[in-house]
């Protein structure tokens, strides 16, 4: 079966100048402070000839949030590096997470031949999916039900496969991305397939809920100075050039502060990574909300990703609101 | 004494190449046979080649030293992946590889290491974030402490205005943690991945260094690891004598493991850039502009010798209004404009430099976005120095391989030695850059001997990093060493003392401090390390 991840170039990690810079936006290093477990770990651990075997351990801590690639000055793609080592360790059966991915990858079993011709589609996370006020109102701000298609395929058996490293059968791929062919737009709820949207759609403008809400005046209204928003830290990163204008833009604007670090790269929660699902990585979601709330007093957060508003719930009594609620609120 | 590079240092009996005869003639080299190094060490004009690495550690005492160590509970990892990751610094130069690797978790952990260390005479050798260029963090055999496992804020303290951070700690992540509570660091490195153990080490240099002084000199207490394996707390006011020779004492007399440093509330800088076709001139203004201590931050930033940026900014729009009132009528540099019409005056009068011109043009357009992101600077005003400038330095000038090279001297130097700095840059590399800043002396002279300021400097102490561009492989090990033989020849014909002047530079430690100091220091490293394990062969 061929995999429908790009090969992994063993150029990517001989640029790394050690420069450490990966490490401080990073979760795992927040969390470990430790060295192998970055991307200039596993980059310097194979410039001096170690395998993918050798820095398994490294391999299986990454939650995948993106923060190192816009940070890396060499430019390499550190998340497209570790993806790829992760499927050389599946390939040889030593993938830590493909036992965890195996559950979620079923694909779904019905879908609709929806007309997704100048629609857009958005697909949804299960916790929005099963929400209909929520889902509603994202639909709504996306253009009304008349301009919007919830996507049945969602892929996400694709992103847990991607993610674990296992590969993609060409034939279930062509399946999801038929549905999306001739969109509009596509507008995701989590960011880790953006950037492979990207892609595989070029000419497809691939965005995530929260931007798509936040495109809307009355949504940028309905934000308040005290308000903390907390950016979906895959999509942003994935698309970093292009975003942060945009948000920059947003917190000059509507004065609300933003899950942003020094480096304007979002803190992640890590909520969404498979090995945080599974609770087999050493990143905590309870401290990275921690860290993302530590010296600040808001009177609400707002999410653009509801597995991130879930783990600031569990972690502070406080209000937690969707942005495509506060659009609906107005 | 300094030392008299004019004095031959040729072997007895060699005759050196550039005595004006032919070289030698060569016969070829029967098959198998390596020849004879057609290079000898001394045909580079004179300067004499200093040993780039030292010679590597294998002493046969590393398994059992392992062997206590792990049965006191420390973690010593000997596997291929965790090695490879320390094999060398930022210079990317020197290579050497570690026995195994302590990732430091505390300071009771650290002290199990060096005790065990002296027992079993295995050198030691502290890293933080390794951006030492002359292998001075590179463990060549033995065992490599890496600090950032201890990378901590301890506590924050806003009534005293100082916070306590284990020394492994990345500036930038401290630089995190205070910006919550409206802090600041004081003063750092340009460069957000150096520790601040590490920084306290060799000194540490900001463009505020002109008002504050240097990084070493916001620290008013730390927990130092002596070689020996006592765990001491030391500070302004206990235990001054190890608090002064830790401090500046390039890992030397202990391990820092805990630091406590000034901090301050934050505050965005207005930044301002004048120009110059003049380094003679820009250096005269960055006197005149430190000398008036109207400035929060100042240095000089170039993209050759023809294209000077006078840097300035301030914390407050009062002392901004002020300097611009009476300082800034008395300074040479020219507004963009008017430099931009001077450049194109001179490249159109020499139109053969055209390239050198192109160069100047395609630099600017890639850099300057990169001090203007409207993310970190609005209105004038620049959120976070260390981002803006850390990012450009690691995007612009960062390579696998570095040098950086400094001449460190009093004001009355600083002039001449960067001229002849600049001359021996120019005739090496087509494209460079030099970053000069002043440093306030602070009272105590303690800790200043045998390190980066220089002995004969008085409120003001100049440094100047010669810093060429490159690709990584363009130049030989060879060029690259020769090059920075040939700077330090300046300061020690100008008597001036540098940055770096540990690890590949070693060579020069003598005839920059002269042996009655050296020795002095070196008796109190014996005292302090019998074994000589700590940080061996970076300055003694
Ligand atoms: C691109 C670049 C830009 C730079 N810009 C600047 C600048 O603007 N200003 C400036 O001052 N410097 C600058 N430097 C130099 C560098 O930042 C300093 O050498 C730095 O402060 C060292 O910090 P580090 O943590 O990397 O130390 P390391 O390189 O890890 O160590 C430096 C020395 O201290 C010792 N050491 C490390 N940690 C400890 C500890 N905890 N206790 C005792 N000894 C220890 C090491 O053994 C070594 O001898 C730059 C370097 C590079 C590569
Ligand atoms: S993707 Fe996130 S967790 Fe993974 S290495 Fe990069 S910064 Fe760390
Ligand atoms: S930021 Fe990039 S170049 Fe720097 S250490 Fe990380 S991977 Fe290497």
């Amino acid at each position: 079966m061929r995999s429908a991840l790009p090969r992994f170039s063993p150029a990517t990690f001989a640029a790394c100048s050690g420069c450490d810079i990966c490490a401080l936006a990073c979760p795992v290093w927040q969390q470990t402070h430790d060295v192998r477990l970055t991307p200039k770990g596993r980059a310097t651990a194979l410039q001096g000839g170690a395998s993918a075997e050798d820095i398994v351990e490294s391999l299986g801590a990454c939650t995948l949030c993106g923060s190192c690639v816009p940070a890396c000055p060499e430019r390499i793609d550190l998340v497209g590096m570790t993806l790829g080592l992760r499927a050389d360790l599946a390939a040889k059966g030593r993938s830590p997470l493909a036992p965890l991915a195996a559950g979620m990858i079923e694909p779904p079993r019905e879908v609709s031949k929806a007309n997704v011709r100048l629609k857009t589609v958005l697909l949804a996370e299960e916790r929005l999916l099963a929400d209909p006020s929520l889902l509603a109102a994202a639909t709504l701000r996306l253009g009304g039900p008349a301009h919007v298609i919830v996507a049945d395929d969602t892929g996400f058996d694709i992103a847990a496969a991607l993610e674990a490293g296992i590969p993609v059968a060409p034939e279930r791929l062509e399946e999801f991305l038929a549905g999306l062919r001739g969109a509009l737009r596509v507008v995701t709820t989590e960011g880790f397939l953006n950037s492979f949207l990207r892609k595989w759609l070029p000419g497809t403008p691939i965005r995530s809920l929260g931007e798509s809400c936040l495109a809307l005046a009355e949504t940028r209204r309905a934000l308040r100075p005290t308000d903390l928003y907390l950016l979906d830290a895959r999509a942003y990163h994935a698309d970093f050039e292009r975003l942060v204008p945009v948000y920059d833009t947003l917190r000059h604007e509507t004065g609300c502060d933003l899950s942003l670090d020094l480096q304007h790269l979002a803190i992640t929660t890590a909520a969404n990574a498979l090995n945080s699902r599974f609770g087999t990585g050493p990143v905590r979601v309870a401290e990275q909300v921690k860290w993302i709330l530590e010296g600040r007093r808001p009177s609400r957060v707002v999410v653009e990703n509801m597995e991130d508003g879930e783990a600031v719930r569990r972690e502070r009594n406080m209000p937690v609101v969707h942005v495509a609620a506060i659009s609906a609120a107005k | 004494m300094p030392y008299d590079t004019s004095k031959s240092v040729l072997p007895r009996g060699a005759t050196a190449r550039h005595d004006g005869g032919p070289a030698p003639e060569m016969p070829p080299p029967p098959r198998g046979v390596i020849p004879p190094e057609t290079v000898s060490p001394e045909a580079m004009f004179g300067i004499p080649r200093v040993q780039t690495n030292p010679s590597r550690w294998s002493g046969e005492t590393w398994k059992p030293f392992v062997e206590e160590l792990r049965d006191g509970g420390v973690d010593v990892r000997e596997d291929r992946a965790t090695k490879a990751m320390f094999v060398t610094d930022a210079g990317g130069l020197s290579f050497g590889a570690p026995h195994g690797v302590v990732i430091a978790r505390s300071a009771l952990q650290v002290a199990t290491v060096l005790r065990a260390a002296q027992r079993f005479r295995v050198p030691v050798t502290t890293r933080g974030g390794g951006l030492t260029t002359e292998g001075e963090s590179v463990a060549f055999g033995g065992l490599q402490l890496d600090m950032t496992g201890m990378s901590k804020v301890r506590w924050v303290d806003r009534d005293r205005m100082l916070a306590r951070v284990e020394a492994g700690i990345f500036w930038h992540s401290m630089a995190e943690v205070l910006r919550r509570q409206g802090l600041d660091y004081i003063s750092a490195p340009l460069n957000f991945t150096s520790s601040v153990g590490g920084t306290l080490a060799v000194g540490g240099i900001d463009v505020n260094a002109c008002k504050w002084g240097a990084s070493a000199d916001q620290c008013v207490a730390m927990e130092v690891v002596t070689p020996t394996g006592q765990v001491v707390e030391c500070s302004e006011t206990a235990n001054t004598e190890l608090f002064d020779r830790v401090l500046l004492g390039y890992g030397q007399f202990g391990v820092v493991t805990e630091a406590t440093m000034r901090i301050r509330p934050y505050t965005p800088c207005r930044m301002h850039h004048i120009f110059y076709d003049d380094l003679k001139a820009a250096m005269e203004d960055l006197i005149v502009v430190v000398r008036s201590e109207s400035t929060d931050y100042s240095g000089i930033l170039t993209m050759n010798d023809r294209a000077n940026n006078l840097l300035f900014a301030f914390d407050s729009e009062d002392r901004e209004k002020a300097f611009f009132a009476n300082v800034r009528p008395k300074l040479k540099g020219l507004t963009e404009g008017q430099f931009a019409m001077r450049a194109a005056r001179y490249y159109a009068l020499h139109p053969w430099k055209i390239g050198e011109a192109l160069w100047l043009w395609r630099r600017k357009r890639t850099l300057m976005p990169e001090f203007e992101r409207p993310e970190h600077v609005r209105g004038g005003k620049m959120d976070d120095r260390t981002v803006v400038f850390s990012r450009a330095v690691w995007r612009h000038w960062g390579n696998r391989s570095m040098v950086i090279p400094d001449l460190a001297t009093s004001e009355s130097k600083f002039i001449e030695s960067v001229l002849r700095g600049n001359k021996v840059i120019r005739k090496y590399f087509p494209h460079y850059t030099l970053y000069c800043v002043a440093i306030r002396l602070q009272p105590n002279r303690e800790r200043y001997e045998m390190s980066c300021i220089p002995g004969d400097a008085t409120g003001w102490a100049y440094g100047c990093e010669f810093e060429p561009i490159f690709r990584a492989g363009e130049y030989s090990r060879d060029t690259l060493q020769s090059f920075k033989n040939e700077i330090y020849d300046v300061g020690v014909k100008m008597g001036t003392s540098y940055y770096r002047f540990g690890g590949s530079m070693k060579g020069y430690i003598r005839r920059a401090f002269g042996d009655a100091m050296v020795d002095r220091h070196l008796a109190m490293k014996r005292a302090a390390d019998p074994a000589m394990i700590l940080n061996p062969d970076v300055v003694f």
